[in-house]
Parts: structure tokens; sequence; C-alpha cells
């Protein structure tokens, strides 16, 4: 059993780059206080791909948001961010001030965009983009523009061309690779990505993927993956935690999640995934819906959609749990969940 | 014996045929002209009494035009499209005709062949009044095709539906505006509410896309349920290979893969997962997340952008992205080879003698697409 940490559902890691702990967002409304981050903890290991998988609601972009101290007002967020740096010391990411935040934000951790969404200002070239943001945090201007050169081949993009290119002239999967060659640009040790490819098709998501880990390779990054696509991100993914009710409530090793998840709702969602080199199309169904964040369940915040159900999980809040090497789960029945649930793609012959 | 080839029933509720749409866009800035593109290029397909086809491909491949052209939303620019033998496009200008007062031959109404396709959408709350109630919006087709039915008969049909699809309480829901609906209760009143028209085919367009993975298998369900009770087709548009093939394997129907406006490959849906003939539905199944085989592995295409459909490439469109690609396959069109009982495929390949075997590979310049940084190696 982990020691002292389990309290804080925190996964034992050697040399983390980031440690989150206790992180709450409460944003105050008309009915009462919305809680959408749930004393959250999570350790992101140095040069691990970490896929952060949820549903909508589940709280998984507020991760995002609590990690780079970016909640927008009136949202109020407390916790501690540590950021270890390669040398120095650790940096304590909530108590900064905006200017030297700036220093850690896109220099030590750059947050990579949906492009669809925001992306790129029409008025500007893509160039001008590089440009600002090297000035912005005072980078050499020829060596950054040489990086972005390179990035933009690396993501299979011509750099001249798409340097003299407006946003609107590029397709969704164009854009999203030049925005991430952007994140890249002043050589971060950290990227968060918020749902990097769900706007795009699926040739071009794969793609990404694919080239997101010769791009981790090369550059030696650290990769917080945001994503509702549990398959799309267990291929890519050294280990994945899985949110629900604005809370962790699973993490391990990618292949431990797919084999031998422990909490039920992972192995639903599991359960939701078409597979299509299955012979049989069996898909789960999760019934009920996402927990509302200003009248969170008690217990634990699955228990009104879980089969497994019971008094203490109505009424006690399980921990994050050792259930296997490296592998956490915040339930009171694992072994029975993994029993109760069978995964349906591993089954048969 | 020479086989011809015969479809499911002997006559498709929607046929078409050599398909053709092309749209006339000005040019950037209006500096380059006029620009067309064929959003849909020479496409011919079947839709049987209870079928189902599941139509998959990337976004700007034509699919959506496609479908919205086989229930008549769309003109064709070329080929021709029929409900039941009767081609639509004839149908109204046959019955603008009658209207003005003359004689035409007899045929179906073009008002029937609309009732009888329907559509739904992505985004099913644009496709709804939002002052009318769940109960006013359901109203609609009851009154205008169920003249008959009396009040409270309509009410005890719309509740029953509503009951039917898992919307409990009927009576509360009833009462519901479109924005009081989460997504998969809006889906499922605009899926109630074309049943109501007692249509042949619905044209389900990314009907699931915006719902939440957990939600879509439950949606399908739904459909496969309804269609059932009401003895629909579908024609499912998806850009995702995995949810095509769970509709499609559950109702027995097949899969057709679109690319750059033409139909590369048709089949039943386990020929065309298990042995896929095209390659560049090789690259979608590469590209369609699996939990039972797990691999970063390099894309099967050259190039990983869509080529501009407004200037497509000669020969084989997919002729420069494809991994196996020959010079024959920049200057000769594929036709649709016949490859198995209602399976098509368009690539050279299929046919064992075609010159293709014999001409020379494409040389790539440069590191363009993925596969092809090789300094490494």
């Amino acid at each position: 059993m982990s020691q002292q940490r389990q309290q804080h559902g925190a996964v034992g890691i050697d040399d983390p780059i980031l440690e989150i702990r206790d992180a709450s967002v409460t944003f105050d409304m008309a009915r009462g206080t919305s809680r959408v981050l749930d004393n959250l903890s999570l350790d992101i290991a140095r040069d691990e791909i970490i896929g952060v998988v949820g549903e909508s609601g589940s709280g998984k972009t507020m991760l995002a948001s609590a990690i780079l101290d970016s909640v927008d007002d009136p949202g109020y967020l407390e916790g501690e961010v540590t950021y270890h740096p390669e040398d120095g010391d650790p940096v304590d990411v909530l108590s900064l001030s905006e200017e030297e935040l700036k220093g850690i934000r896109w220099e030590e951790i750059a947050f990579v965009v949906q492009g669809a969404q925001s992306g790129f200002n029409p008025t500007m070239k893509i160039k001008d983009h590089f440009v600002e943001t090297l000035r912005t945090h005072d980078a050499d201007l020829q060596e950054g523009m040489e990086r972005a050169h390179q990035l933009l081949e690396d993501v299979y993009l011509e750099p001249t061309q798409i340097l003299e290119s407006y946003g609107h002239q590029l397709s969704g999967g164009q854009k999203q690779r030049a925005l991430i060659a952007l994140g890249l640009v002043l050589e971060p040790e950290v990227v968060v990505m918020d749902e990097p490819t769900s706007a795009l098709d699926l040739l071009m998501q794969r793609s990404i993927v694919s080239l997101l880990a010769d791009l981790k390779e090369e550059y030696a990054l650290t990769i917080v993956f945001i994503t509702h696509d549990l398959a799309l991100v267990t291929d890519l993914a050294d280990r994945i935690a899985v949110m629900y009710g604005f809370e962790v409530v699973e993490v391990g090793p990618s292949e431990t999640i797919l084999a031998d998840s422990g909490h039920p709702y992972t192995r639903k969602l599991l359960n939701t995934v078409p597979t299509i080199s299955a012979d049989e199309a069996d898909m789960d169904i999760i019934e009920g819906s996402a927990p509302d964040p200003v009248n969170v369940p008690s217990g634990c915040t699955f228990h009104p959609r879980c089969p497994l159900a019971d008094d203490q999980c109505v009424n006690i809040d399980p921990p994050l749990g050792k259930v296997g090497d490296d592998h956490h789960a915040a339930c009171h029945y694992p072994e029975e969940a993994r029993e109760a649930l069978p995964l349906s793609y591993t089954e048969g012959d | 014996m020479s086989q011809q080839t015969t479809h499911a029933t002997d006559e498709p509720v929607v046929s078409l045929e050599n398909l053709r749409v092309r749209f006339e866009e000005s040019g950037f800035l209006g500096l380059t002209g006029k620009d067309s593109v064929d959003a849909v290029d020479g496409v011919s397909l079947d839709i049987g009494e209870n079928d189902v086809v599941a139509l998959v491909g990337e976004s700007g491949c034509g699919k959506t035009t496609l479908g919205k052209t086989a229930i008549g939303l769309q003109q064709p620019t070329g080929g021709s499209v029929k409900y039941r033998g009767q081609d639509i496009w004839e149908a109204k200008e046959r019955d603008r005709l009658l209207s003005l007062g003359r004689r035409g031959e007899d045929g179906i109404p073009f008002a029937d062949i609309r009732k009888s396709l329907q559509i739904i959408h992505q985004d099913p709350e644009s496709s709804m009044n939002a002052n009318y109630t769940v109960e006013n919006e359901l109203e609609q087709p009851l009154k205008k095709w169920q003249p008959d039915l009396s009040r409270a008969d309509r009410k005890a049909r719309i509740r029953g539906l509503l009951e039917y699809v898992g919307m409990k309480p009927a009576e509360d829901y009833a009462e519901r505006y479109p924005h009081q609906l989460s997504g998969g209760e809006q889906q499922r009143v605009a899926l109630i509410r074309s049943l109501l028209m007692s249509p042949d085919l619905i044209l389900a367009d990314e009907a699931i896309s915006a719902l939440d993975v957990s939600l879509r298998v439950e949606v399908m369900e739904l459909m496969l349920d309804l269609q059932e009770q009401f003895n629909t087709s579908y024609l499912f548009i998806s850009h995702d290979l995995a949810n095509a093939w769970y509709l499609a394997k559950k109702a027995g129907g097949r899969i057709g893969i679109m690319y750059l406006g033409e139909l590369v490959e048709v089949g039943p849906v386990e020929e065309i997962v298990h042995d896929p003939q095209h390659p560049y539905t090789k690259a979608l199944l590469w590209a369609t997340p699996d939990l039972m085989s797990s691999s970063v592995e390099d894309p099967p295409i050259r190039k990983i952008d869509v080529p501009d459909p407004s200037d497509p490439p000669s020969g084989c469109r997919f002729h420069t992205r494809c991994p196996e690609a020959r010079e024959v396959c920049g200057t000769q069109k594929p036709e649709q080879y016949e490859v198995g009982q209602e399976h098509e495929a368009g690539c050279f390949r299929v046919v064992d003698d075609h010159e293709y075997w014999n001409s020379p590979e494409i040389e790539d310049d440069s590191s363009s697409g993925p596969g092809m940084s090789t300094s490494d190696d």
C-alpha cells in the first residue's frame, strides 16, 4: 500500500515534473457553489505522455487551466501546483505574480488549444504569431524562426508557404499542426493539449497522434493530452488518468488501464468504445448523466450510475487506492468491479 | 454461368446513377475567376428497403452532398436520382407543370417523395422551432399527414413514442422546449419527428457526432430499434468508421467509403473491415482507434493533407497520398471493379492483369508526408 500520499490520492511518481495537490476550483452561482475541480491530486512524470480522459463536464479542461493558473474569474482556484525544472528549485506556480507566470507559461509549460476554437488572429500571418510569441518572451528572433521552420517541417508543413499564410487559408489539420509548432517554439518542457485533435477527421487525428509520439522523442517533451476519446489516447500515452465528477478516479499505465482497470466507470467507458476488429458489435451504455457541479453526489460521485454501489459508496468517498503496480483507483470494490464488469474486447479468444 | 449483379430488393427505394453535383464558387477575392468543385463525381448506389448504408469519408469528401442529393434536397448537375423508379427532379418538374394546369405523365408526386425521404442533422436543435414545446414540434407531422387523428389520439401517440425512446416521464418532456433538452434528447425528438412521416429512408447526417461517446451507442441502438418498428432504411453519414461499423454491422448493412467526391469502395461491413480492397479504406481503418490492437505506426499514406477538391488529382484521386501508387494511377482513372457480392472497389490493384502491375512506382520528392522521413533509418 502506498503510505502517506494516499490520502491525497497522489501516485508516488519518481521525478515528477508537475505535482498537483488538492486542486479545487469553485464558482459561486445563484443556486449554490459550483465545484468544477474537486480536491484533485496528480503527479506528472518527467518525459511521459499522460492521457487525461473524461467526458464533457468531468472537469478535464479545468485541470488544464489549473496547471497554468489560468482559471478565469470568477472561478476560484485552491491547492498547490509545483513545477520541478530539470535543474533549479521547485516552483510554486500558484504563488507567482503575473510577470513571473509569463516566464513559466509557454517557456516551460505550453498550452495547445483546439485549432478550430481560437488559434490564430485572422489579421495576422502565421509568421507574425511566431514572431510575436518570440518577442513577448524576449527570445532570439533569428534562432527562434529557425526553430519555427524546423518545427513546421516536423509536422509536415511547408514552412515558407505556411508562414506567409493567414489562419483562414489553412485546413483544420494544418491549423492544428501549426499551433503545435507554435506551442513548441519556445522549447517548453511540458505541453498541455486540450482536445488537440477532436475537431479533425480520424485520419488527421491519428496522423497527429503519431506525430506527437515523434515530437516527444525528438524534443524530450512531457505531454499532457486531454481528451474525451479514450481509444485515441491509449496508443500514445504512457499513463492514463480517468476523470469523473471533477476528480481523478483512476490512474495507471495505459496497458494496465486497458487490461485490468479497477474502477467501474473506467470499465464501462472502455466498453463504450466500438472495437471494429471484434467479431461482435457489442457496446455498453452508461446509464444516467454526469454529476451536477452544484450538487455533487455524496460518497463516491459515480455511485448513482454504478451497478455495484451500496451504502458505503453512498456515504464514503473512496480515496485513490493502490489496485496494482503504479495503478490506483478510487473505488471501494475494485476486485468486485473487475469481476462484475468484464471488458468486452478482451473476452473470448 | 454469367451472373448479373442483383441487389437485395428488386426495386431500390433510392437509386443513384452516375450522380454528379458540381458547385460553382467564385475564387478567392474574385482574383482567380470562377472555381468549380465536383462535390460528387459519378457515384452510383442503390439503397433498398430496410437497408442501412453507412457513408464514411473525411470532411470535404462529398458525403453530405451525396446524402442530400439522395433525399432530394440537392439537385444533381448530372446523372439521376430515383425514388422507387421515379426520377425525383422529373417529378418536381411534372408537378410544377401540373400546377400550371398542364397535363403530364403519371407518377409519384414530388411532395410524397419528399415526405418519404427524411433527414436528421448533426445539430438537432437548429432544426427545431425554439418556441415549440416537444409536443408542438411532434404534432406538426401528425397534423399534416394523419389529419384524421383526434387531438387526444395525437397526444397519446406522442406520449407513447417519447416513453418508448426513454424520455420519461413523457408528460414532463412533452412540455419542454428544445433548449431544455440534452443533445441526446434533442436527437431523439428529431428522430421521432422524422419517423412520424413514415419515411422509407432517413438520412442521418453526422447525427451522433456531437454526442458524448457513451451517448452515441444509445442513440444508434435507438435508431436500430426504431428501424425495426417503422421499416425504415438509413443512409448514415459519418466521418467515424467505428460508428458506421457499429450501425451497419448490427443492421446487416453496407459501408461506403468516399474520397474527393467519389465512392472508392462499397461493400458488406465484414468485408470492408476485414478484407478492405482500396488503400484509402485501409488508411481509414488504420486511423480508427481500436482497443484490441495498439501501436503508433506511421500512417499508411504518403501525404497527410487532402488535396484541394477544386483541383483534384488526375487519374485515381487518391494517388497523391496512396502508398501503393504507381505511375499509371496518375494517368488512368480506375473503374468500380466488382470484388465480391455487392462489394466494389475503385483500385487497379484488384485487377490481376492490369497494367498497374508493370507500371513503375511513383517517386516522391522531399519529406512531404509521414513515412517519408527515412533519414534516421
